[in-house]
């Protein structure tokens, strides 16, 4: 505690208040006739407006490092301010399609809404955010750790990739190809060997099957051949004409084609697709 | 009082407003900049809660007219004399260009008339960064000189976001302690801040 202070607070029949060593000590003038609480108050006054007039600025502070340049371009206003009224809203159904359509046109959102992005609360909505932030929001997303989620941390994506259900996976994939295409391919084509069925569920294979059957008891002679197959299994795997296409050309350039006896149905896929 | 004030005729930029309840009453301050003159102004307005304000204002935009200052050692707050319509938005903050001017500005209206406790403050091509963590960090803003003043009023992700630690213009409150942003323009844009957290 200051001298001055020190004598406001224990009063000035204890404290007779000191001179402040200002250079505004000079404006004071003298101190006769007034009294000791006038003096007091004078000196507390000239001081806060010595302190706020002669405010200086701070030096030393290092210039922040800068966002990247987006690469695609911003949404419209109008579809901006739908977005946000949704988020506030958290109609998480019409949200998850809407961001996917924002995902779909290469888009992402503003820059001054990105804050109200980051804060959505819902876990499920996350990734499909992520994907329409842009180079801004990963960059402000790295400033505060409670949106780690946004930053693109290769580690956490991982543990998603690793352990995720399969909807997770989905959109932890589309980020890895987004951010590099060699990547996701790797990282696509390694989960593709370790477990072959992962893209189809049972129900789906065995569909697959039994229409391969029944072509081949109709129109062929009853033997199960890749033609058979190819069209069923393709029209199981590509159900989003545009992703899941890439997907599954990849597959069939990574997996199928360099697999023994399956040159067969490599082309025949191929030829389908 | 206003046949002795000060008249000025300028193109008038609505840098922001602020609106506090105080009581019964409801109390509107607007901060205003003249384009060629480069002088502030604030027009300060009263409604009894509820009822709406006489006169209304659009941040971000710029009209051409005439206010009358109130008499005093450091005129700021004035009354808007005459003025056509809302105008255009504006191209350019004729703001300060350093910090260091800016304390200037703060400094001389300071010495004039202590008594405010809120002056207004534009400036123009400056960085707004968070030093540290978001718990215990500090918000700053930073000139092209590298000197930085504080903001204030709480946490400023939309300011960050807006500028992605490039230059932007910001008009703001100044406090004596730090800056409380009222808007920014950034990207050809002038958006309006409200304080956050």
């Amino acid at each position: 505690m200051d001298a001055l202070t020190r004598a406001a607070v224990a009063g000035t029949s204890r404290e007779t208040p000191p001179a402040s060593g200002l250079p505004t000590d000079g404006l004071l003038g003298s101190a006769k006739g007034k009294s000791l609480e006038r003096n007091l108050l004078l000196r507390a006054g000239m001081r806060t407006v010595y302190r706020t007039a002669g405010r200086v600025a701070e030096s030393g502070i290092e210039a922040p490092q800068s966002a990247p340049d987006e690469t695609i371009p911003a949404c419209s206003a109008k579809a901006a301010e739908l977005l946000g009224r949704l988020l506030v809203d958290q109609r998480t159904t019409i949200l998850l399609e809407a961001l996917e359509r924002l995902r779909l046109a290469r888009l992402r959102r503003p820059h001054a809404l990105l804050p109200g992005a980051l804060n959505v609360e819902q876990e499920e909505l996350r990734p499909a955010v992520a994907t329409v932030l842009g180079e801004r929001g990963r960059w402000l997303a790295r400033l505060n750790p409670e949106w780690a989620w946004a930053v693109g941390d290769d580690g956490d994506l991982r543990d998603v990739w690793d352990e995720g259900a399969l909807k997770e996976r989905t959109s932890v994939l589309r980020r890895v190809r987004e951010r590099d295409p060699a990547l996701g391919r790797e990282r696509l084509s390694e989960t593709w060997r370790e477990t072959p069925t992962g893209t189809l569920s049972t129900a789906e294979a065995i569909s697959v099957l039994t229409g391969g059957l029944a072509s081949a008891a109709f129109y062929g002679d009853g033997a199960m051949i890749a033609s058979d197959v190819a069209a069923g299994l393709t029209g199981t795997i590509v159900k989003d004409p545009v992703q899941d296409r890439v997907a599954w050309l990849e597959y069939l350039q990574t997996v199928v084609r360099e697999r023994k006896g399956w040159k067969d149905l490599y082309r025949e896929c191929r030829e389908v697709v | 009082m206003l046949e002795r004030g000060e008249r000025v005729d300028d193109s008038w930029i609505v840098l922001g407003q602020r609106t506090e309840e105080e009581g019964h009453l409801t109390v509107r301050r607007t901060w205003l900049l003249g384009e060629d003159t480069r002088r502030y102004a604030l027009v300060l307005q009263f409604t009894a809660a509820g009822s709406p304000f006489a006169e209304g204002f659009v941040s971000g935009m710029t009209w051409r007219g005439e206010i009358a200052f109130y008499p005093g050692a450091y005129p700021l707050r004035a009354v808007v004399r005459a003025r056509s319509g809302d105008g255009d938005r504006f191209e350019g903050l004729p703001g300060h260009e350093t910090v260091e001017a800016c304390l200037d500005h703060t400094s001389k209206a300071t010495a004039l008339q202590p008594w405010l406790e809120r002056l207004p403050a534009a400036l123009i091509g400056v960085v707004p960064l968070l030093d540290g963590a978001p718990e215990g960090g500090r918000w700053l803003i930073r000139d092209r000189a590298g000197q930085a003043l504080p903001l204030a009023g709480g946490e400023h992700w939309t300011l960050l976001s807006m500028s992605g630690g490039r230059p932007v213009d910001l008009a703001a409150e100044w406090n004596g302690e730090g800056l409380i942003p009222l808007g920014v323009a950034a990207a050809g844009t002038y958006r309006i801040l409200a304080q956050e957290g």
